[in-house]
């Protein structure tokens, strides 16, 4: 592994700041990516779903909340902490272009 | 992923660790109030052991109307919940010249009961509010609850051997004893835990994700409304004055359109105005979903207005999810398989919060921070269930017909919990852990013997009271009692 992922290091590499620094960026990407990803997806399915937009509204709000254990254990278990950013990142710009193409509904 | 088996395990038990600690204390209040919400009508009437009185809900609705019709002032709007097999009288919510009132009235004279008390309606309004003001205690909810979703992922991809462990029990060998109990209680409701946390977390969809209204909505928040609920008529007062027309035949009627189904709830907008709307929605204790059907009238002429019965398959699935939290339709068997399911997750979190503690404890002196924490969960594990029982104690102490006084036991609830939480700042836990427990013990014994037997739910409301006055009993025992032949270094760890 070229980087050492958090809770495998050893007791001595948790004192140095490279840790700390690497927990908090994990840690900020989890709180809020999942929240800027769970709200994209919502934006995102609520335009697209083909259904009438009070239904949209209530399917893509149920689906984006099942979201929201899985960016916290990426943004833990992804190789590196700029890994687990350029991640969250990345999938939130594919949202917001899906949700900025679909445009309002009618 | 580069990672290894074993290596996943490890990240996934660390996140949980810390997840759990998060939060932990808020969630314990949560579970630890919204299991005791299982049985809110219970405990409302168990609160007003005066009030047995029985009426036709809808002619108990009519007159609780001209009550409220006769004693709220510059009002916009009463919330009716009618009785039913499960309560006696007639939840109120209301606004009064501002200050919004939660109130249980009297199926016959309408009247606010003499024992004036929110009943169970304070632990459920703890459960998702903490007693923080709106937006922020069902912000905050909603945080925990998320935060929660990950912790029982984490704990479950963590856990190495899941159904050995539902088995295995080590008792008398400190840190390996707390984890086989919290991985026991986690594990033994599984299922129930991540239903009622997901569910939990979609109840405050429209506070904590608004994103997918706003995409389709815009600023326009109220078509959402109006497309959500079409039964509900969406009108702004006029300003006119005009009295409200009789309750009853817009009730009957209602009903007769609910195919004779019984009325859950009644909404009286903007009363003694001529934009009066009286919204009637169909009971769900029949069914899982929320909201199943509604109609709404004109307040002033008593017309009808507009008519609903949801059956689109989104929305319905949505109800349903909220309504499988809110567990109204649940009969006998499942309310107590709610309420042990969320006995068992309160238990859960705090074992996790006190495996923290005696984890490090074991490996080393506790830094300062953990310390703190170790004084912290004394103050909210033990000191909250003080706080509830002197919520009931308040019920029986204070006089009635006092000012304010159903806000005066939310009070006392409150002063009681702060005064614990001080206690286990400030004592050696050694100590703090016995007292408090103690205290919520003999309190709970007290409440069981503070009112005359009378009726199935007062019976068993006392009992709970005593099986919950010996179970604190038997803590406080094993905490004094020094077992004999345990090495000192564990005994140590155990007190």
């Amino acid at each position: 592994m070229p980087v050492p992922r958090a809770a495998s290091d050893s007791k001595s590499q948790r004192q140095g700041w490279r840790y700390r620094a690497n927990i908090a960026i994990r840690a900020v990407t989890a709180c809020l990516g999942t929240y800027a990803v769970a709200a994209l997806l919502a934006a995102a399915l609520a335009r697209t779903l083909p259904m009438p937009r009070v239904e949209a509204v209530s399917l893509s709000t149920l689906l984006a909340f099942l979201l929201a254990p899985v960016v916290p254990i990426w943004a833990f278990l992804a190789a590196g902490p700029w890994r687990a950013l350029a991640g969250v990142v990345a999938l939130s710009l594919l949202l917001y272009g899906v949700f900025w193409v679909a445009g309002p509904p009618a | 992923m580069s990672a290894v088996r074993d290596g996943v395990r490890q990240v996934m038990a660390w996140l949980h660790g810390w997840t759990g600690l998060l939060l932990g204390w808020v969630l314990f209040v949560m579970c630890l109030a919204g299991t005791l919400s299982v049985f809110k009508p219970e405990i409302g009437q168990w609160m007003r052991p005066e009030a047995t009185a029985k009426a036709d809900p809808v002619e108990a609705l009519a007159t609780a109307g001209r009550w409220l019709a006769a004693n709220t002032k510059d009002t916009t709007g009463w919330y009716l919940t009618a009785p039913d097999d499960r309560t006696n009288t007639i939840e109120a919510a209301y606004d009064s010249g501002g200050t919004f009132l939660y109130r249980a009235l009297d199926p016959v004279s309408g009247a606010s009961v003499a024992r004036e008390t929110m009943g169970g309606e304070f632990f459920y309004r703890l459960h998702f509010e903490l007693e923080l003001p709106y937006p922020w205690g069902r912000m905050l909810a909603s945080l925990a609850a998320a935060v929660m979703l990950t912790a029982l992922i984490t704990g479950i991809i963590a856990h190495r051997r899941i159904f050995r462990d539902y088995f295995t029990f080590r008792t008398g060998k400190g840190q390996r004893s707390w984890l086989d109990g919290h991985n026991a209680l986690g594990v033994l409701a599984l299922p129930f835990h991540l239903m009622i946390t997901f569910t939990g977390l979609i109840t405050l969809a429209s506070v904590s994700l608004p994103w997918g209204v706003d995409a389709a909505y815009g600023e326009n928040v109220a078509a959402m409304y109006a497309e959500i609920a079409p039964g509900v008529a969406q009108r702004a007062p006029t300003g006119t004055k005009a009295p409200l027309a009789p309750l009853a035949p817009m009730l009957h009627e209602a009903q007769r359109r609910f195919g004779g189904a019984p009325i859950g709830r009644v909404y009286v907008l903007n009363p003694g105005d001529s934009g009066a709307v009286v919204s009637v929605f169909r009971a769900d204790a029949s069914v899982v979903g929320y909201m199943p059907a509604e109609v709404s009238f004109d307040g002033a002429t008593g017309r009808m207005l507009a008519e609903w019965t949801e059956n689109r398959p989104a929305i319905q699935t949505y109800n349903t999810v909220y309504g499988l939290h809110m567990g109204r339709f649940a009969p006998a068997l499942t309310r107590w398989l709610y309420f042990l399911g969320g006995a068992m997750l309160t238990l859960t979190i705090a074992s996790g919060l006190v495996l923290w503690i005696v984890k490090r404890r074991e490996r080393a002196p506790l830094s300062l921070a953990n310390r703190i924490l170790e004084r912290l969960n004394v103050g909210v594990i033990a000191g909250v269930p003080l706080g509830c029982v002197a919520f009931l104690l308040a019920n029986r102490v204070l006089p009635l017909g006092i000012a304010g006084r159903a806000e005066a036991e939310v009070s006392i609830a409150l002063w009681t919990a702060a005064a614990a939480l001080v206690a286990g700042a400030v004592l050696p836990p050694r100590l703090a852990w016995p007292l408090l427990f103690g205290l919520t013990g003999a309190g709970c014994l007290v409440a069981a013997l503070s009112v005359p037997l009378g009726g199935t739910v007062l019976i068993l409301g006392n009992l709970m009271l005593l099986v919950t006055a010996a179970a604190f009993a038997a803590l406080v025992g094993r905490q004094l009692l020094p077992r004999r032949a345990t090495p000192v270094r564990r005994a140590r760890a155990a007190a």
